[in-house]
């Protein structure tokens, strides 16, 4: 008889790192399915590729996927593809190893706030939870993984329980100088990051080596194989299987969950796991697919719906008051400062819902302002330098409204290697998306302005590609009634009472926030509910 | 317009070996050595002189760095223009022709370089893209990026500093030099 672990785990990024955690913890005897390898952090590309390495130069799509196609950390699309409908391209980005995308995450770590979980307005529906409720974990978590402190509360952004704050940049003061005289409220603070500002529970404070999004070398970043799995597998509870792709999840007679069907990647042979119940962690779109491949937990038929994410958008100018300063090392982590959505309806009623604005700049890795300067040869050179130190973006992050339609669906014609079937994206944005967006580069335009840019404006201003934030949310969406919902406040399937959905498919909106620290809250309320459970041998 | 996608699909199968045995190398080695033996070839020798000539008058050396030649932009170029569509790869042959004869390319790029924001002629149109593609070329090399700018990031630090906060004004004599394309 194959052993039956009491859970079984799909995915090991943020969610089921977290899920891992607690479980293991508390004596449940835990399996995990990974459907990347397990690698060695050495094997980050951290220190082992250079711009100058990458083949493309970052300069032939996206600079960070580059990074990751060099060191084999994305999967290749070729043996997994994945498509989407018509023109509408969706930039999905994919992670395969142990850890998954928490490796490569930028550790950015505000909370959803209020109105974000209690829209004001009347599109679609809220959560079936409040901030209020959900506080308490956001604390834990913070204390848990450590992260840096905001400093002060703003408008309907909330305080969070952090280390030092991140210092600001020379061109994030001159920006923070002037976002207060454009007459909409705006300020900015320091961002709360997951990455440690000083030593924390064994973890070594950040030396600021470059951009986090390539690996961090010392595990001063949060991710889930160093903060989690790590010491989950030295309690001997954890039996963590890397290269098992799931395919699906097979119910009993009774409705219940009992095996999970995966694809040994290295051995080519199929396999199976017994569990007593299951955690889905395996991100909102895999999840999602797995689900959708399973055919169970969708009697709303809302599994793989209100697939929502970040719209992002840019504009950069160059400030002049930064010119012809002396070079310095002023990479930090990435951007230490920002201006989070006030929400208290600052931008009046051209749109619903907020954006978040990461005004930033300096002498970073490169500059192209070579384009825009006339010449060439010696006199061009040296106007280069001079401009080098001087520029300077404005960076937006906002929601995109959840709309039903918005989802993934299982394409029979897109099959794995092993004979998966793969997923189509039916993904764009709309009227309010479209609104946010001009918002977006009015504002760019007056604080570069405000601030003495030179700028331009774009001649063509379109928002990145879709699917660009890599913040998947709302697949599985929670929600008290199980009509118009797939799991409770939760995380438990309504229709498979020993299902879990433990990452961002559960998310009812995607806020204006970076939605790791939420994940994280959420994976430890559900995994602290599934001990109690457990203890009390309702299972 | 090549897409990321195909890009990716095409790049991948050069690179995939390469990477490969790199990792099988000391794990903090850096991969260039590998990736750079797979330089496409898609110029003529005479096309691959005349771009030489061309990248290093846009791109000189001087005491500070070494230049387009030092920085090998015409092979960052070749690799492109080998990836790319039929019609970037004939804009590129074409473009390059007169120079290949050329007894004075320097006359030839200063003139097509006139109306650089507001190219008409079709010798105009290909110096903003040789200019282009040296600025993507050299601003992301060693060369350029460590000597020319004198990038000081990739380094450890104790503690980050942060900015003082303080009046900053552009330096004395300073004009707007920026000007955009129509």
């Amino acid at each position: 008889m194959a052993k039956i672990y009491d859970v079984c785990i799909i995915g090991s990024g943020a969610a089921g790192g977290m899920t891992a955690h607690v479980l293991t913890q508390a004596g449940l005897d835990v399996v995990m399915l990974e459907a990347g390898p397990r690698r060695d952090p050495a094997e980050l590309p951290v220190h082992r590729v250079r711009r100058w390495n990458l083949p493309k130069r970052g300069l032939r799509g996206d600079y960070f996927q580059e990074y990751l196609e060099q060191t084999n950390f994305l999967i290749d699309d070729r043996k997994e593809p994945y498509g989407w409908a018509g023109d509408d391209y969706f930039q999905f980005v994919r992670v395969r190893a142990v850890g998954g995308k928490s490796l490569f995450w930028a550790g950015v770590t505000p909370r959803l706030g209020v109105e974000e979980f209690q829209p004001l307005d009347d599109h679609d529906t809220r959560w079936p939870i409040t901030y209020e409720e959900i506080a308490p974990w956001y604390d834990k978590v913070e204390a848990l993984i450590g992260v840096s402190s905001s400093g002060k509360p703003l408008g309907a952004f909330p305080l969070n329980n952090g280390l030092p704050s991140l210092k600001p940049k020379a061109a994030e003061l001159e920006f923070a100088k002037v976002a207060g005289k454009l007459g909409k409220g705006l300020e900015m603070i320091p961002i709360p990051k997951a990455i440690l500002t000083k030593d924390h529970n064994g973890r070594p404070a950040c030396h600021y080596c470059g951009p986090c999004w390539v690996g961090c070398d010392s595990g001063s970043k949060f991710d889930s194989l160093r903060v989690f799995l790590n010491g989950a597998e030295r309690t001997g509870k954890l039996t963590l299987l890397a290269g098992a792709r799931v395919r699906s999840i097979e119910l009993d007679k009774e409705g219940r969950a009992s095996k999970a069907h995966y694809y040994d990647v290295a051995n080519k042979t199929w396999k199976e796991i017994r569990a007593r119940q299951f955690v889905m962690a395996a991100g909102c779109v895999e999840s999602a697919h797995i689900l959708l491949n399973s055919k169970i937990a969708n009697s709303s038929g809302l599994v793989g719906r209100y697939l929502s994410e970040h719209m992002y958008a840019a504009v950069s100018g160059h400030l002049p008051q930064l010119m012809g300063r002396p070079v310095t090392n002023e990479d930090g982590n990435g951007a230490h400062s920002f201006i989070p959505d006030l929400t208290k309806n600052w931008r009046g009623k051209k749109f619903l819902r907020g954006y978040q604005i990461f005004p930033g700049g300096g002498t970073g890795e490169t500059t192209f302002v070579g384009k825009s300067l006339p010449g060439f040869g010696q006199p061009w050179k040296k106007s280069i330098r001079d401009y080098y130190t001087a520029g300077a973006s404005v960076l937006f992050q906002g929601e995109v409204l959840p709309y039903r339609d918005n989802r993934i669906e299982v394409d029979e014609t897109l099959r794995d290697d092993a004979g998966i079937p793969g997923i189509r994206f039916h993904f764009r944005y709309r009227e309010n998306e479209q609104a946010m967006f001009a918002d977006m580069m009015e504002t760019g335009e007056e604080l570069l302005k405000a601030a003495g840019a030179e700028y331009f404006a774009p001649k063509n201003p379109k928002w990145m590609p879709y699917g660009h934030s890599i913040h998947y949310v709302g697949t599985a969406r929670m929600g008290k009634d199980p009509t118009s919902s797939v799991t409770d406040p939760y995380g438990q399937s309504h229709d498979v009472p020993n299902l879990f959905v433990h990452d961002a498919g559960i998310f009812v909106t995607a806020g204006n926030q970076n939605p790791t620290l939420t994940i994280l809250a959420l994976a430890l309320r559900g995994s602290e509910r599934i001990v109690e459970r457990w203890k009390r041998r309702e299972v | 317009m090549l897409s990321r996608r195909d890009f990716a699909t095409v790049a991948a199968a050069l690179w995939a070996e390469a990477v490969a045995s790199a990792q099988h190398q000391h794990q903090h080695a850096e991969l260039a050595p590998q990736i750079a033996a797979a330089a496409p070839v898609f110029f003529t020798a005479a096309e691959r002189a005349a771009l030489d000539r061309l990248t290093a008058l846009i791109v000189p050396a001087d005491e500070r760095s070494g230049g387009a030649a030092a920085a090998n932009v015409t092979q960052y170029i070749e690799t492109v223009v080998f990836h790319a569509q039929k019609p970037l790869q004939t804009a590129w042959r074409s473009g390059l022709r007169p120079y290949v004869r050329a007894a004075d390319p320097l006359a030839l790029l200063t003139e097509a370089a006139r109306n650089e924001f507001r190219p008409r002629t079709a010798a105009e149109r290909f110096f903003v893209l040789l200019k282009d593609a040296c600025v993507e070329g050299f601003y992301t090399s060693r060369e350029g990026i460590v000597k020319e700018l004198g990038y000081k990031g990739y380094t450890f630090l104790r503690e980050f500093p942060g900015a003082e906060p303080a009046e900053r004004q552009a330096p004395a004599g300073y004009q707007p030099l920026l000007r955009q394309r129509s």
